[in-house]
């Protein structure tokens, strides 16, 4: 979010005030900002009455000036509701925090994305202080990305980096590039875009440096657009923060392909099925999981959760217009607080989140896109495409800095156009009858602590998951059964991280081999975004 | 804190409210049942409090687990022939039409891909080593069969308790209910005649003896798997189906009928059997834990859970509203289920109910329902809650993955808005600790489950086309 540029001021608050206005006098439909406009003339808010930029009654806090305004837990704001008039206000000073801050009084990690580091199967992102995994999925085949072209001739196409785009494969779909930041000003914020190839799909990325909220009320702050697929029926694309335990890779509820709840994990997820006043353009919180041991043990909707008022659950949203989100979290409780696109000086609590009693108080951040076949729901006589990108900007968080581990990843499979049309696999087949050998690089053992093997795996309840260093002893793990043991054996991508001895790893490269137990019944059992991670003591 | 036993004679009054009759009541008034109880003229002076909690845990666990009673709208339930041909059509998956939706894309959780036939059965999601509960459906919330269903797989434990079937009281009698999967387009999306047409081909041998000749199904071509359905899900609809040559058949129907008939003498088999809690009530001070016994006196006391789970299976047999904002948030998008108001108007007017030809008698199971069903919009039918603990989900739309967030969700008094209909629920003054101490009870009802030989795949009859 550093300054880059003196591009033009924020003129956008009143510009889309007044043409809510517009919009609301002669309707506008849903009040989609749409991308396609001119530049500067974003859409209208569907005149909801939205809070306008004052200040007048929006109880939330204030993000710029380096006041990190922090809400305190359970100081509810209340935010003006519908029914009044749409203000007209006067332009105002776009909020502003320290560079390197997050909007923070004290980060323990914030990361602004200024900085490219291509290189490695995460693109531009700086892979030292993040851990990117991906999961895709086509009939028949797992780990498998298909190019994610802009579909042009669909409702709500995507463009990366700001532009049309055509082909980008897993190393290419992550980028980091100039764009508007929440506070108006062009910045550099990553990029990132898939095509949902139908079915469930998922970009990950985890802050490898641990947050900790043990006896304290934490603090998450992250920008995205955080919109969702406007005609959504069940299907569409939406953000997720998860914060596990462990840093196995890609955690997530169950879905077809995918169960890969994390061991012990909570999941915030920021969707939206048109309920929101604000119009289709709008997201809530519409979901809360806590899993304890690979079963989830709340599952919450959105509507259960606490509200100020039936407004303030719901955000405005536009493509490629950052919302910022704060979220507030204890043991027991959880607020997310987040801004509209068109007023990011100003915060209001969309939910508590009460009765958490998470089984863990220190864990590894993620922050998600998810998609499912948004192709399969359509509206206003179109269809929808299933190619989505996030922009993500200013994510941090406060509390204790712990040493950042080092994390190593095996470089993703290459097998080109495995589907005859394109699919690239990025994954690997595992057998029960070889070893499949996965080399990390350049391994930096210098006051190591720890280390852990870190893997999505694709495979069935029971079934045991063999795996050894440098040729060293196996070491075997029984792929548990999740929700209530109650289940037979069932398969999906699952999240693992197992625990290594650091006297099986040598400086330098490293070979970490995979095998199946016999009889192998299943073809498809496989792995991907594998990594070693080791914890240095310093 | 157990409870004195052996006051059948209240015990009994409480438990004639569980049966039909009572109905009517149930469906208008959350505490009806507890009221008529407790308001039998017979007994002038009212029990103290605690003997009335007493009175009604005693209703809950009888000294003896009451069998399934007689169904006589089928002859065939204790044919051995017919429960052992039942059991084979319930594993069989080969009745089945295309699967539609494309969620089904070969993974373990699904049947299969889309458009590959013969992939759903009763067995899928009803599944055996899991209590014929669903844990396979991805969220193991509502079923993936042909398609995403709108409501969760009921387990079939102590399903031969039921008389009105499904979570909206479509189906009065067994041997009806396999319509209802059969021509599903989003469970196994197949029709009557394909299916009988496969009886034709595949169990001739094990239904003429039970059942009598097949009737010459040759009139009519032979129903390729692939066509037996519909050919692409219908939008959002509850039990969507699309109309196949030889629906208005009887000759047709009647085979179907008596495939439900077998299925029946096979399904009536699946208990959940005698929990830890009816040992503590027979009198072992140990066998329940003193959180459980607590919770326990919360099922029947404060938590007012018995008013409509009671009597030795945990349900009244009604329909209730519970206020329940259905969660659709990921799969299937939102729908609106009108529940019992419309699956007992349905039931009515089917040919298939108990009341028809195809029934082998009317034990006037229909004759107790409400003249008007509007009052039972958004009302679903009570669960039995023995081996509660095995389900992978609760509520007809299986949105809750656990005990806590059931009792949860009662202890608040359910949803304010966001379903059809009239809420019934009340909030519920029960801490943190009672919430817990009922669902350590709830856990507590756990039985021994069906015998292994029943829960076992059989073995199924080969293909003649693959021989």
């Amino acid at each position: 979010m550093t300054r880059r540029s003196s591009a033009r001021p924020f003129p956008m608050a009143s510009v889309a005030t007044l043409l809510g206005v517009a919009c609301a006098a002669l309707g506008c439909g849903d009040g989609q900002p749409e991308t396609s406009r001119a530049a500067g003339t974003t859409g209208g808010s569907a005149g909801t009455g939205g809070s306008g930029t004052g200040g007048s009654g929006t109880g939330g806090s204030a993000v710029d000036g380096g006041s990190s305004g922090m809400p305190a837990m359970g100081a509810a704001g209340t935010r003006s509701s519908g029914g009044e008039p749409p203000m007209m206000v006067p332009e105002q000073a776009p909020p502003r925090s320290p560079p390197g801050s997050c909007g923070l009084d004290q980060p323990a990690f914030c990361e602004d994305f200024e900085t490219p580091k291509p290189g490695g199967r995460s693109g531009d992102l700086d892979e030292s202080r993040f851990s990117f995994a991906r999961w895709g999925h086509e009939t028949r085949m797992h780990f498998v990305r298909i190019p994610a072209t802009t579909e042009p001739d669909t409702l709500f196409p995507s463009v990366f980096c700001g532009k049309p785009f055509a082909g980008l494969l897993p190393g290419n779909d992550v980028a980091i590039c100039d764009g508007v930041g929440v506070d108006g000003l062009t910045s550099r914020q990553l990029n990132e875009v898939y095509d949902d190839q139908a079915d469930f799909a998922i970009n990950s990325n985890r802050i490898r440096q641990l947050f900790d909220f043990t006896d304290r009320t934490g603090t998450i702050v992250f920008d995205v657009d955080a919109k969702v697929n406007p005609c959504n029926l069940g299907h569409g694309w939406w953000v997720e923060l998860w914060i596990t335990a462990e840093p196995a890779p890609i955690p997530y509820h169950e879905a077809p392909g995918v169960l890969s709840y994390p061991k012990n994990g909570l999941a915030i997820m920021f969707q939206g099925l048109n309920t929101c006043p604000q119009g289709r353009w709008a997201t809530e919180v519409n979901g809360v999981f806590v899993s304890k041991d690979f079963a989830i043990v709340h599952d919450v909707p959105g509507w259960e959760l606490q509200h100020d008022s039936d407004e303030a659950r719901c955000i405005k949203v536009a493509d490629q217009k950052l919302n910022r989100f704060k979220i507030l979290l204890n043991q027991n409780q959880a607020e997310v607080w987040a801004s509209d696109y068109d007023d990011a000086r100003n915060l209001h609590r969309m939910a508590v989140l009460p009765d958490l009693n998470l089984p863990f108080t220190r864990g590894y951040v993620h922050l998600q896109h998810s998609q499912y076949n948004a192709r399969k729901d359509r509206c206003d006589n179109g269809g929808v495409t299933g190619v989505q990108t996030y922009r993500w900007d200013n994510i941090g968080f406060d509390g204790p800095t712990y040493v950042t581990p080092r994390g190593y990843g095996v470089d993703d499979n290459t097998e080109p156009d495995i589907d005859g049309s394109g699919g690239h696999l990025y994954g690997w087949y595992l057998k029960d009858n070889s070893w499949v050998d996965l080399t990390v690089k350049g391994v930096d053992l210098t006051d190591a602590t720890s280390a852990s093997v870190d893997y999505s795996f694709l495979g069935g309840a029971g079934r045991v998951v063999m795996y050894r260093l440098n040729g060293g002893p196996t070491h075997e793990y029984e792929v548990p059964e999740f929700l209530d043991g109650s289940g037979g054996p069932r398969g999906g991508t699952r999240a693992f991280s197992h625990e290594v001895p650091l006297a099986e790893l040598v400086p330098g490269d490293n070979t970490i081999s995979f095998m199946m137990s016999a009889p192998q019944t299943e073809k498809e059992e496989m792995l991907g975004n594998v990594e070693l991670t080791i914890q240095p003591s310093r | 804190m157990t409870p004195e036993l052996g006051d059948t004679g209240r015990a009994r009054r409480v438990r004639r409210c569980r049966h039909v009759p009572c109905l009517v009541s149930l469906l208008s008034a959350t505490a009806a049942c507890g009221s008529v109880a407790g308001g039998a003229a017979a007994d002038p002076s009212p029990p103290s409090p605690s003997d009335s909690l007493r009175e009604r845990l005693v209703a809950l666990s009888p000294p003896r687990l009451p069998p399934p009673p007689p169904d006589p709208t089928n002859d065939y339930l204790t044919d051995p022939r017919a429960a052992v041909l039942g059991k084979k059509l319930f594993f069989d998956t080969r009745f089945s039409g295309p699967l539609l939706d494309e969620a089904n894309n070969g993974d373990p959780a699904t049947l299969g891909m889309q458009g590959e036939t013969g992939k759903v059965g009763c067995v899928s999601c009803h599944v055996p080593t899991s209590g014929f509960s669903d844990t396979r459906s991805t969220r193991a919330q509502i079923s993936l069969g042909s398609g995403w269903t709108h409501r969760r797989a009921k387990s079939l434990l102590d399903v031969g308790q039921s008389r009105l079937l499904n979570w909206d009281g479509r189906r009065d009698s067994a041997f009806s209910q396999p319509f209802t999967p059969l021509e599903d387009a989003a469970e196994m999306n197949s029709s009557r005649l394909f299916a009988a047409q496969q009886i034709a081909r595949l169990y001739r041998n094990e239904y003429e003896p039970i059942f009598g000749p097949l009737p010459a199904l040759e009139r009519y071509r032979a129903v390729a798997a692939a066509d037996a359905g519909c050919s692409e899900l219908p939008p959002n609809l509850i039990h969507a189906s699309c109309v196949k040559p030889g629906a208005d058949d009887p000759d047709v129907t009647r085979v179907v009928v008596n495939m439900g008939k077998a299925i029946e003498a096979f399904t009536r088999q699946l208990t959940c059997g005698p929990s830890r809690f009816d040992a503590w009530m027979a009198g072992d001070q140990n066998a329940l834990s003193p959180d459980e016994q607590a919770g326990a006196w919360l099922f029947v006391g404060k938590g007012h859970c018995d008013t409509c789970h009671s009597g030795p299976y945990f349900t009244d047999r009604s329909f209730h509203n519970v206020g329940l904002h259905p969660d659709f948030r990921f799969f299937v998008g939102p729908v609106d289920d009108p529940g019992a108001a419309e699956g007992l108007g349905e039931l009515l007017t089917d040919s298939l109910n108990s009341r028809g030809p195809y029934s082998d008698g009317d034990d006037g199971r229909l004759d107790d329902l409400p003249a008007d069903l509007t009052s039972l919009v958004g009302a679903f039918s009570t669960p039995g809650l023995r081996c509660v603990a095995r389900r992978p989900s609760f509520m007809h739309t299986g949105q809750f993955r656990s005990l806590e967030d059931v009792v949860s969700f009662f202890a608040r008094g359910g949803d304010e808005n966001g379903f059809l209909g009239t809420s019934e629920n009340v909030p519920r003054d029960l801490s943190a600790t009672e919430k817990a101490e009922l669902v350590a009870f709830l856990r507590a009802l756990d039985g021994p489950g069906p015998d292994a030989a029943l829960v076992a795949a059989p073995e199924l009859p080969p293909d003649p086309v693959a021989e």
